[in-house]
């Protein structure tokens, strides 16, 4: 009976004594940092904007924005669509938890939210509200369906660090042990929409040494629309947005080399100007390659592939809403 | 079954009850119980045909010399039974007999007995009692139950009679019902039970459990006439289960012969849709909120009216609108032409004017139709027809998208959907219209978005489709309106100084000329013009449609593309028109038991006991002294004005069809007048060759000198129009005429749908099936062509006329029809010919037949 009574009181003091242990912050690594596949998330508030609203009255518009990628929006575009003939905003209305949201113009809201970092994980969110009007029916008319659409557009950036191996003497003419072996690397996420899945290096002989060449294929793994990053103001308006403009990717490669970052040449057509890859299907591949080579003195070793590419990233999401004639 | 058997005599197994004594050991044929039970089925049968009653309860009542006479004896049969079941030693078969003899005697006495059911009621139990009951039981028990059998069937019967004719639920139908001695056949229990016990076998027992399915058929089709008479179930179980379902079949079957005119009517939308003519929509919301005007639930006063009552006809009217008052005329009648009556309609709250009714938002209002007792209405089942004719408005819109034409490019080029990436999910959008008689289909480019860019504009499509969606009809279109984004407007050519829109169907209208609720700054309204509501056909049963360009100005396509990436927009159509609706209802006149029946001739002979009278003053010859009239006075019972009855063939049968515009010769507006002449005719049917052929529908209506009719649709050409009349004389003997009696019309409303390679070709003819004779000159064609719209069968070597060319669009490549031959001896030939709209076929064929005697 008495070890009954003592048992809850050694847990009790256990649970004290643990609790009261002083913890430090985790350690954020880059790995946490550069994973996950999206960039800017957007969501509407539940019943904000509402299912149904009924005429001549007003409803709210709620937008949650998140950062969900590794890559800070500056200057970002939310263009809200209306069908302006029985629902419109009210601009003086707008409101977030960011000082940095405005209407631009009357559709359109900029933005800037910052992506994950050592500082935060979860990268910034915001929320932005403002009042819709619904407007009057038409006579005859007992209900209608219309449909809100915000769309985002904003420059975003894929930043890929990889651990490769250069083997110089590709043939095995030194034969020595290797510190390393030349072979394809799969990946899975970089913290946006972008992703780098694979790496493929090929050590191409050259008189003395290898040209170190690199494939690396390029998919959408987000449901939006990789646009060229100059082009995101289009993409947001009604402008022309060309074919050329669409899916297209500005990739650079860089290989860490001693103290030095050699910037590698990425798709570079016969007149040695840079062809940014285009998105088929959600996928391209570019093979990047160093051109001046790799001396077979330099041996086999690990060296650091950085790989950035940058688009603008354009974005949909959508909403009915049935106005209702007040009775 | 015949077989031989002893009868015994003494005591018999049945109560052991001393006997008339016969010579025990006697051998006697026993007789086939088929016998009995073939006596039952005949009067099962006659009990059909004829009705039986009982006894006549009200004549015994108000005659006291046989009111007493008949107590009398049934006292002294109650006494009878009394001393039968006391149980004397040797009586009884003495008392048996006194009951049975004193029974048949209250029979004779309270009638009943008087009509061919009465006769077969009593003679067919006589039969029964000699050849089976005395053979298969002993005396005083065949006696006893033949005396309970017979008192049942005359008195328990009549007053059960008397009984149900008494409650306020009973009517003639119900009366009717019980006349048919089906339910309580007690002859027919009789014999199949005694013929059961005495010989079983599976005959007998099949035909026990028939008669106790019928006795379970009827009492239920009659219970279920009586409970809902008397209120306690559906009161459309009136007229029995086996009606109300045989009703519910019919209108099954109607419906489902309405399939091919709707899926025709289904057929031709799409045609237009696929070529652009018929613009969809779908209602804007459920009936839950019904807009327009419902005439429902009409209901008659009185099952059946007597000649010269009045007749009243009530129904529900509701109507709801949400915008302009709704003005409704309301209007009843019966027949059609010449023949047509008006009832009077009640409430009319204006009353020197047109209009019944106004309604404002919603209304229900319950509905009277009456005819006076003035009105002349002959006895039969007349079709009551309540209409309404109302103002209604309808509304449509249909949403569209625009996009930059490049963007759609690079995006189309990239596999991606412009209106998915930018979460559009009605990436089709359907117009939307508002509830009521009409539909307003909408259509615009079914490529969306539609691409603009400064050097590249487009100029959609608007094509607006009011279709007839009620079975009513649109009788007019007062007012249509289009609205159109402020930065486009529709096509538009200068002619003579003068722009015209679409056309010239349409021109800008401007806020004066619209109502305050269509007022929109954004958008731009053109109203038809005269010359648009031209193109319009009335009334409109199915549906018309227009279709206009937009013109789309450079300057204007920023406007029209806004600033986010999509930018939606709307065409709206909103129409005022006039709108016909229709509900009918039957009511059944019958001759007023106490009036003198009308003498359709001078020399009908007169059987009625009021008396009769003449309906037309020709009539020298009548006997004056059985009532009087206005017309030609009353002629007694059993005479007869005349010595000789005329035979009422019908005869002088003319058709003419009568285009809607007056004329005879061609139509492109299937609704025409049959006009009509004839005389000895009472009723006649009508219908379309392309329809049904040579043969009539067997609908017959009565006869009427015009009378409405659609002719078929179906393609453009020569349609013809057969009608066929019968006679009825007095004594319901019918005549008809021949069924070749037509009249032919040009029809050339069609559209034409069928795209012809050639004329029609591959043609064969065939006359009964290749058949070397034939001795009448009604024979059957087989004839084979494809491409064929039109066929003509050209008897010996006649020309063709126009009125040969028989409608066969919708026949195949192969088919069978009736055809008359030159009806002489000899080898007949027949020649086939076919055209389309290509022209007449290059090859015939032909067959020969010998026509035989």
């Amino acid at each position: 009976m008495k070890k009954i009574i003592f048992i809850p009181i050694i847990l009790i003091l256990i649970t004290a004594c643990t609790g009261n242990k002083i913890t430090s912050d985790p350690i954020i690594s880059p790995e946490e940092i550069y994973t996950g596949s999206d960039g800017l998330v957007m969501n509407f508030l539940t019943n904000a904007p509402p299912a149904e609203a009924f005429e001549n009255s007003y409803a709210g518009f709620g937008l949650k924005l998140e950062n969900k990628g590794a890559y800070d929006i500056e200057n970002g575009y939310l263009a809200i669509s209306l069908e302006t003939d029985y629902i419109d905003s009210i601009r003086s209305s707008l409101k977030s938890t960011s000082r940095y949201i405005d209407f631009s113009d009357y559709e359109h809201i900029t933005f800037d939210l910052n992506g994950k970092s050592i500082e935060s994980l979860e990268g910034d969110k915001d929320v932005l509200t403002f009042t819709l009007m619904t407007k009057e029916l038409e006579e005859l008319s007992q209900t209608h369906t219309t449909t809100i659409a915000v769309t985002s557009c904003y420059e975003y950036r894929t930043t890929v660090s990889e651990t490769v191996c250069i083997d110089s003497d590709v043939n095995n003419l030194k034969e020595r042990t290797k510190s390393c072996t030349v072979a394809p690397n799969t990946l899975n996420s970089q913290g946006a929409p972008i992703v780098v899945t694979k790496i493929e290096p090929k050590m191409i002989p050259k008189e003395r040494g290898v040209e170190p060449q690199f494939k690396i294929r390029i998919e959408n793994k987000a449901g939006g629309l990789p646009v060229q990053k100059e082009s995101i103001i289009d993409a947001c308006y009604s402008r022309a947005l060309n074919y050329d403009k669409i899916n297209k990717i500005e990739v650079s490669a860089y290989l860490a080399q001693k103290d030095t970052r050699i910037k590698l040449d990425c798709n570079v057509d016969t007149n040695m100007k840079t062809v940014f890859p285009v998105l088929k299907n959600n996928v391209a591949e570019i093979t990047c390659r160093y051109d001046e080579g790799i001396s077979e003195e330099d041996g086999t070793y690990q060296s650091i592939l950085i790989i950035e590419a940058d688009y603008g990233y354009t974005d949909t999401i959508s909403q009915n809403i049935v106005i209702n004639k007040i009775a | 079954m015949g077989r031989t058997w002893y009868k015994y005599d003494g005591l018999g197994t049945k109560g052991g009850v001393a006997r008339e004594a016969k010579p025990f050991g006697m051998k006697v044929s026993e007789p086939s119980s088929f016998l009995i039970v073939g006596l039952a089925i005949i009067l099962f049968l006659i009990d059909i045909f004829f009705s039986f009653n009982g006894f006549n309860y009200d004549w015994v009542i108000n005659n006291n010399w046989i009111l007493a006479f008949s107590s009398i004896l049934s006292a002294f049969i109650i006494v009878n039974i009394a001393l039968y079941l006391m149980k004397p030693a040797d009586g009884r078969t003495l008392v048996s007999r006194m009951a049975l003899w004193a029974t048949i005697l209250l029979i004779f006495t309270v009638g009943g007995f008087y009509s061919a059911g009465g006769m077969a009621h009593f003679i067919i139990p006589f039969l029964m009692y000699f050849l089976w009951a005395r053979n298969v039981s002993d005396e005083s028990s065949a006696n006893f139950i033949f005396t309970f059998l017979w008192i049942f069937d005359f008195i328990g019967y009549g007053f059960f009679y008397h009984w149900v004719g008494g409650q306020a639920w009973s009517d003639a139908r119900i009366l009717a019902m019980l006349s048919n001695r089906l339910i309580i056949h007690v002859w027919g229990y009789y014999a199949l039970f005694s013929a059961y016990s005495h010989e079983k076998n599976p005959i007998t027992t099949f035909l026990i459990i028939i008669l106790i399915g019928s006795l379970v058929f009827y009492a239920t089709d009659d219970g279920t006439a009586i409970a809902a008479r008397m209120g306690y179930l559906n009161p459309e179980l009136k007229n029995g289960w086996f009606e109300y379902m045989s009703v519910g079949w019919g209108r099954l079957r109607d419906t489902w012969k309405s399939v091919p005119g709707e899926f025709n009517k289904y057929k031709d939308a799409q045609l237009e849709y696929a070529t652009g003519g018929y613009y969809r929509s779908e209602v804007e919301k459920n009936e839950e909120e019904p807009l327009g005007v419902y005439i429902e639930n009409l209901q008659s006063a009185q099952e059946n009216y007597y000649q010269n009552d009045p007749i009243v006809i009530w129904a529900d009217l509701r109507a709801k609108t949400l915008n302009d008052p709704i003005n409704i005329s309301l209007n009843c009648s019966t027949g059609t032409g010449n023949n047509k009556v008006l009832g009077e309609m009640k409430p009319d709250y204006y009353p020197n004017e047109k209009t019944n009714f106004q309604i404002v938002a919603e209304s229900a209002e319950s509905l009277q139709c009456r005819f006076g007792s003035s009105s002349g209405l002959q006895p039969a089942t007349h079709s009551i027809k309540i209409e309404a004719e109302f103002n209604f408005e309808t509304l449509a819109y249909l949403k569209t998208y625009f996009m930059d034409i490049e963007r759609i490019r690079a995006l189309k080029r990239s596999n991606i959907d412009p209106l998915n990436e930018y979460g559009i999910t009605d990436k089709a959008p359907t117009a939307k219209y508002t509830n009521g008689p009409v539909r307003i289909g909408i259509g615009t480019n079914t490529d969306l978005p539609v691409g603009l860019g400064q050097d590249y504009i487009q100029s959609p499509r608007l094509g607006i489709t009011i279709e007839n969606q009620w079975n009513g009809k649109v009788k007019n279109i007062t007012k249509l309106l289009i609205q159109i984004p402020e930065s486009m407007d529709l096509e538009s050519v200068e002619e003579n100084g003068e722009r015209k829109y679409c056309n010239g169907w349409f021109e800008p209208t401007d806020y004066a000329n619209i109502g305050e609720e269509l007022q929109d700054p954004g958008y731009k309204t053109y109203r038809i013009t005269e010359e648009g509501r031209k193109t319009i056909k009335y009334p409109i049963e199915t549906f018309e449609s227009i279709i206009c360009l937009i013109e789309i100005q450079r300057s204007n396509v920023d406007d029209i593309l806004g600033t986010t990436p999509v930018a939606t927009h709307y065409y709206r159509a909103h129409t005022d028109y006039d709108y016909y609706i229709e509900n009918t209802i039957s009511a059944s006149v019958i001759a007023d038991p106490n009036a003198p029946t009308e003498m359709t001739s001078c020399t009908d002979k007169c059987n009625d006991n009021n008396g009769c009278k003449c309906i037309n003053n020709k009539c020298n010859d009548y006997d004056l002294t059985v009532g009087k009239d206005d017309d030609c006075g009353g002629l007694k019972t059993g005479s007869s004005s005349g010595s000789t009855t005329s035979s009422l063939a019908p005869t002088d049968m003319t058709i003419k069809i009568r285009a809607s515009d007056g004329t005879y010769d061609t139509t492109n507006d299937p609704n025409v007048i049959l006009e009509l002449t004839g005389t000895n005719i009472y009723s006649c049917q009508f219908w379309n060759y392309a329809d049904s052929g040579i043969n009539g529908p067997n609908v017959w209506e009565l006869y009427q000198t015009e009378k409405s009719w659609t002719l078929n649709t179906e393609r453009n050409g020569p349609k013809r129009v057969y009608y066929q009349c019968k006679s009825v004389d007095s004594d319901g003997n019918q005549q008809l005429s021949p069924n070749n009696i037509f009249d032919e019309i040009e029809y050339t409303g069609a559209v034409t749908s069928t795209t012809h390679t050639q004329t029609p070709h591959d043609l064969e003819i065939e006359i009964n099936q290749g058949d070397p004779t034939t001795n009448i000159n009604h024979v059957v064609l087989t004839v084979k062509a494809k491409q064929a719209d039109f066929c003509a069968y050209i008897n010996d070597e006649n020309q063709i006329k126009s009125s040969d060319w028989i409608d066969v669009s919708g026949e195949g490549d192969e088919w069978n029809t009736g055809h008359y031959l030159v009806n002489q001896q000899g080898p007949r030939v027949v020649t086939l010919y076919c055209k389309n709209s290509l022209g007449i076929s290059s090859e015939t064929d032909i067959d020969v037949i010998n026509l035989v005697e």
